[in-house]
């Protein structure tokens, strides 16, 4: 059966607190195993993150973005749309991992954590807007 | 997101419960730092019950392991639980921390 949420926040932080919440209750409430669950809420953090940071030349609460996230039995699907900057996070290069304490820059790496932890990603840009679809296959049965 | 802050034979102990993320992270900066301030130089994070961490929290984390270095002190983490656990993986972070199945050992680690 297949389960939806969306929701449209401004690009502000104490927004994004709330959506992560809802978003937690929402795939609680679905009974989903707890991994593909973190690592849903866990790109859905720093990708819109990302937009609220770096997606426009003016960061505040003025641009909105938008989401939706699909839960059936095979996966849960997480579609970001936003319309500032054309970025695709797919051609973000690999942050230094290597470095130690001193020389480790101390941003980076939340795309390349995304990257890592889900099963599938895609990007779009339609119509002025980026539209970044993500996907968390959850375990099939044994 | 709580914070709960033991001190015994020179080592502050945090145990960190809940998620560190954008939301929680700036009062985890405050506190650790304000910890740290204080003199404090040997610290363990007890990550029991830590449930959740993106990179805002390595942020957090890294920032006070920096600190640390330059004041010559030392680190360790203990019982990651495995989503925290693959995420440092992950980002590298389990290469420059050391990290511990449980307190006993950290401790026994920290106080050399």
């Amino acid at each position: 059966m297949k389960q939806q949420f969306s929701a449209t926040i401004k690009t502000d932080f104490k927004e994004l607190k709330r959506l992560s919440a809802e978003v937690d209750a929402f795939l609680t409430a679905g009974a989903f195993p707890p991994e593909p669950v973190y690592r849903l809420e866990l790109a859905l953090e720093e990708m819109v993150t990302n937009v609220i940071k770096y997606g426009y030349d003016q960061p505040g609460p003025h641009h909105e973005v938008n989401l939706r996230i699909a839960a059936d039995e095979t996966a849960l699907t997480l579609v970001i749309e936003d319309s500032g900057h054309e970025f695709n996070p797919l051609l973000a290069r690999q942050p230094a991992l290597d470095k130690d304490i001193a020389d480790r820059p101390i941003g980076g790496v939340g795309i390349h954590l995304t990257r890592s932890m889900v099963s599938r990603m895609d990007y779009q840009r339609i119509d002025g807007r980026n539209v970044l679809t993500i996907q968390v296959n959850l375990a099939t049965a044994p | 997101m709580e914070i709960n802050t033991q001190t015994a034979d020179e080592v502050v102990t945090f145990t960190v419960s809940g998620r560190l993320d954008a939301a929680t992270s700036v009062e985890a900066d405050k506190q650790f730092g304000e910890v740290i301030a204080a003199g404090n130089v040997k610290l363990l994070f007890d990550l029991s019950k830590l449930e959740y961490i993106s990179s805002a929290g390595l942020r957090v984390l890294l920032v006070v392991a920096k600190k640390i270095q330059q004041k010559g002190g030392m680190i360790a983490l203990a019982a990651l639980t495995p989503n925290v656990k693959e995420v440092f993986e992950i980002s590298g972070f389990s290469a420059i921390f050391k990290i511990f199945p449980g307190d006993p050992e950290a401790l026994e680690f920290l106080k050399h």
